[in-house]
């Protein structure tokens, strides 16, 4: 028997024989930043919504990883790889390969004392395929602060001792793969070709000491003997924890190199001022009126009506990232200068003159329940929603609003410089003459910055719509990235309509239309927008190109439970193409959320050019996680591999669907932990 | 609204993270001038003062210039906020009062669904002994009591309570991220 299979043997022995010991540590990320020993998948997850950044370096091969713990079971991992020195199928030699690559992991099987846990990968299926393969693992808690893991590999896992794949002759041959322009899924290969074992060994002593040992079955079949030169299948790695959440760690890989690797973990729900700072209001009297006093607090009165017994009362929240937050601190601001005859308040939440379903409070019920032993359970029971009344709108009390801020817009993945950036300040001004009329504009200067730099231009064969960036960024000074004025309204409570004209985004002018009908207690809404639009000249001035297009799209809209939820948008994008782009998208209550986003239209793979079709991921910070202040606004990216011209949508402010979502009575509940916060 | 001027530029003087300098401002002249109820409130990142607030049925809530308030039951701690990961409510269990037995106590917080989760947990409260409280004005004589919850790893916290039933001092659990809490009565 030789060494390698006794290890196999061994650890499958210890695996089976060994009582599981209940480790609590942190997942161990691997060189490609996904669940894994040092370059092997290991079959344990991480925290559900955990986010993992990573950076790892050997031998000219340098990948940055962002992995997400999707579902307690499920993480996906996106990597954009910048690699030296290649030899690609048919000998091909590339100095360089700027490689993005995608991979999904699936905990099969959770570990009892009996039985290891189990896990399913896929690696880089929709990349150039330079990382392709597949892999079953398993994984065991062993005594001794130790874990073993034994897997069966496929494509990149099966280079070394490879041996007849065991899912049958149906499998036995893997189709070649060149590594082309990226962007097509090859469902064919999956589990196809030879199968090799590979396995290790994880001690894990503290908190902060990881020390792993490995046997890889990848070949390196494209590195090996050009960016160097592989000896042994053997590598060990020692990661600290430098903090609880940023692992420093050092490889010997191969018989041949030593590479290095920072891995960064942050956790939508773990937020690091946990309910965040902030009390309610100062809870004595006197104050001059409720408007002021409510204003105050952050909150805008948009109506109010006092009947008999029930009072009628819309707000907007200009403060709070959860909306129940938002309407808790309104209610006790309303409880000091309602009459006691009022025993019922209906509470709205409005924005831009849009109203959302009324939290029904019983007045009797809500003094109760602050420190009641329940938490105010039985206070929540009591709570209703209702339909939004029409209430006689309250002149808004400041009307005019602007701010001055500071902006970064990064431009990711330039094949020539993958991070550019430009930095500057933003003045925003926003303008609401009546209640669901909006002037507003943003007008940037930028102070420091490479943007203008990109000397690639673009070599699209469709209308430029947004691969002429380079252009927007480098003619003109200060920027008008945008300056519209918008009517809202509600013909019927389930239905909201915007009207928006003017710049709309630093790339198209124009009008755009939509409308939303959410009904309430759904778990679905229906839009349609229809834009016509002009292109915008690059100076970021108010002219405009030659370029028009009429666009426009049919959405629908789902959210299912804990948070998962779908958007499929159909119809008509910026360079004239049909098709549509599904996004799915996981939120958090807190105000997190992270989205991926494909769209496939009628412009063939090649006319699409690199990529072959548009996608991406979208990602939602609130800045109140960040500070732990109360304020509502987020930082939000999308970061797409590669910018072309297909599949693009006008960016426009004040789509219906995230501009009403707060005022629902979903999101109240679901933020309803922070009534008495 | 005088004295709360007063004891917020008292309060402004202090180092916020200081708490023996900020205990050294509250001497027995500015005590007496200031004449309103006040206790400090220190944790680990924190010392600041608070005023007497609203009084809901028996709930006491105290309130700082700082953005913090808490909340209190005879003395014991049922809710927290502006420090963070805050208590969002407890129970009084027994309270703080001689020859209590075992009884349950709970406590709530957020998490980062924004869910109220409750912990729970028995307690026994002990007298450990009495001694002499040093406040600014009257040094009453005060029981030392412990109360402790769960087994493993428990929750303890310690009150100080005078023959009339004012809590001097006492330090309670708050949550795990902040931990514990000192509440010092200066002036009753």
């Amino acid at each position: 028997m030789d060494m390698r299979a006794f290890v196999f043997l061994w650890l499958w022995y210890v695996m089976l024989g060994s009582a599981a010991e209940g480790q609590d540590r942190p997942l161990r990320y691997n060189t490609y930043g996904a669940p894994g020993l040092i370059d092997m998948p290991i079959a344990s997850s991480a925290e559900d919504a955990e986010l993992a950044f990573s950076v790892s370096s050997f031998a000219g091969q340098t990948r940055n990883t962002l992995t997400f713990q999707v579902s307690p079971r499920l993480s996906a991992s996106l990597r954009y790889a910048d690699l030296d020195n290649i030899l690609g199928p048919g000998d091909v030699f590339y100095d360089t390969i700027l490689d993005r690559s995608l991979a999904l992991h699936y905990r099969l099987l959770d570990e009892t004392p009996q039985r290891p846990a189990m896990a399913i990968g896929i690696a880089d299926f929709v990349g150039t395929g330079i990382y392709a393969g597949e892999y079953v693992v398993a994984t065991k808690s062993l005594p001794g602060d130790l874990s073993a893991s034994l897997g069966l590999g496929w494509g990149r896992y099966a280079g070394v001792g490879g041996v007849d794949n065991p899912l049958g002759s149906a499998f036995a041959d893997r189709p070649a793969r060149d590594f082309g322009a990226g962007g097509e899924v090859s469902l064919d290969a999956f589990f196809t070709g030879d199968a090799a074992v590979f396995g290790g060994l994880r001690w894990t002593p503290n908190d902060r000491v990881d020390l792993a040992v490995e046997y890889s079955s990848d070949a390196y079949p494209y590195e090996d003997g050009v960016s160097f030169d592989r000896r042994s299948p053997w590598n060990v790695g020692l990661t600290y924890a430098l903090r609880p959440n940023l692992r420093l760690s050092g490889q010997y890989l191969y018989g041949a190199e030593i590479g290095a690797q920072l891995t960064y973990v942050i956790n939508p729900l773990q937020p690091p001022f946990g309910s965040g700072f902030g009390v309610p209001v100062a809870p004595s009297s006197g104050a001059p009126d409720l408007s002021r006093v409510l204003e105050a607090e952050g909150l805008a009165l948009r109506a109010i009506r006092v009947a008999g017994p029930r009072a009628d009362v819309v707000i907007e929240n200009k403060k709070f990232a959860p909306s129940a937050q938002a309407l808790g601190r309104a209610m006790r601001v309303l409880a000091r200068f309602l009459p006691d005859s009022v025993r019922v308040v209906h509470i709205a939440l409005a924005q831009n003159g849009l109203v959302g379903e009324a939290v029904v409070i019983d007045r009797a019920a809500w003094r109760q329940g602050e420190f009641s032993n329940d938490g105010g359970a039985a206070f929540r029971d009591a709570v209703a929603f209702a339909p939004p009344v029409e209430v006689d709108p309250v002149r808004p009390a400041s009307r005019f609003t602007w701010s001055v801020s500071p902006y970064l817009t990064p431009n990711l993945f330039d094949p020539d410089n993958p991070l550019r950036a430009d930095a500057g300040l933003a003045l925003d001004a926003r303008w609401q003459p009546r209640q669901g009329v909006v002037v507003a504009g943003t007008l940037r200067q930028k102070l420091a910055g490479n943007l203008d730099q990109a000397a690639r231009m673009s070599d699209s064969v469709l209308p430029r719509v947004r691969s002429d960036f380079a252009l927007y960024d480098q003619e003109g000074d200060a920027d008008i990235a945008d300056l519209t004025l918008a009517w809202y309204a509600q013909p019927r409570a389930e239905v909201t309509t915007r009207l928006t004209f003017g710049l709309l985004e630093p790339m198209f002018a124009g009008a755009s239309a939509e409308v939303l009908w959410r009904p309430a207690g759904q778990t679905w809404a229906l839009g349609a927008e229809i834009n016509q639009l002009q292109q915008r000249d690059f100076d970021g001035d108010f002219g405009v190109l030659d370029y028009e297009v009429t666009s426009g799209h049919a959405s629908l809209y789902w959210e299912g439970a804990a948070g998962y939820g779908a958007q499929l948008d159909m119809g008509r994008y910026l360079a004239g193409d049909w098709g549509g782009t599904l996004t799915l998208s996981r939120r958090f209550a807190n105000g997190w959320m992270l989205g991926a986003f494909a769209t496939l239209t009628d412009v063939p793979f090649d006319d699409f050019g690199e990529g072959s079709f548009d996608k991406g991921i979208v990602l939602t910070v609130p800045l109140s996680w960040i500070s732990g202040q109360p304020r509502r606004d987020v930082l939000t990216r999308t970061i797409r591999p590669v910018t072309r011209d297909g599949g693009a949508r006008v960016a426009v402010e004040g789509r219906l669907y995230e501009l009403t979502r707060p005022l629902t009575a979903r999101v109240i509940d679901d933020t309803w932990g922070t009534f008495w916060r | 609204m005088k004295r709360l001027i007063a004891m917020i530029l008292l309060a402004a003087c202090a180092p916020a993270s200081d708490p023996a300098a900020l205990r050294a401002l509250f001497d027995a002249e500015q005590v007496a001038r200031l004449n309103v109820p006040v206790i400090l409130l220190t944790t680990e990142d924190l010392a600041t003062p608070l005023i007497a607030g609203a009084q809901t049925g028996r709930v006491q809530t105290w309130q700082s210039r700082d953005e913090v308030q808490v909340s209190e039951i005879a003395g014991v701690l049922i809710a927290t906020r502006g420090l963070g990961h805050d208590l969002m409510v407890a129970d009084v269990g027994a309270g703080v009062r001689a020859g209590a037995d075992q009884y349950a106590r709970h406590w709530m917080h957020l998490d980062g669904r924004l869910q109220l989760v409750r912990q729970d947990a028995q307690c026994r409260l002990a007298l450990q002994g009495t001694q002499i409280h040093q406040a600014p004005l009257e040094t009453p004589l005060v029981q030392v009591f412990v109360e402790t919850c769960g087994g493993t790893d428990p929750i303890t916290n310690t009150y100080h309570m005078g023959a009339d039933g004012v809590v001097w001092w006492s330090q309670q659990w708050v949550s795990d991220q902040v931990g514990m809490v000192t509440l010092e009565r200066i002036a009753r």
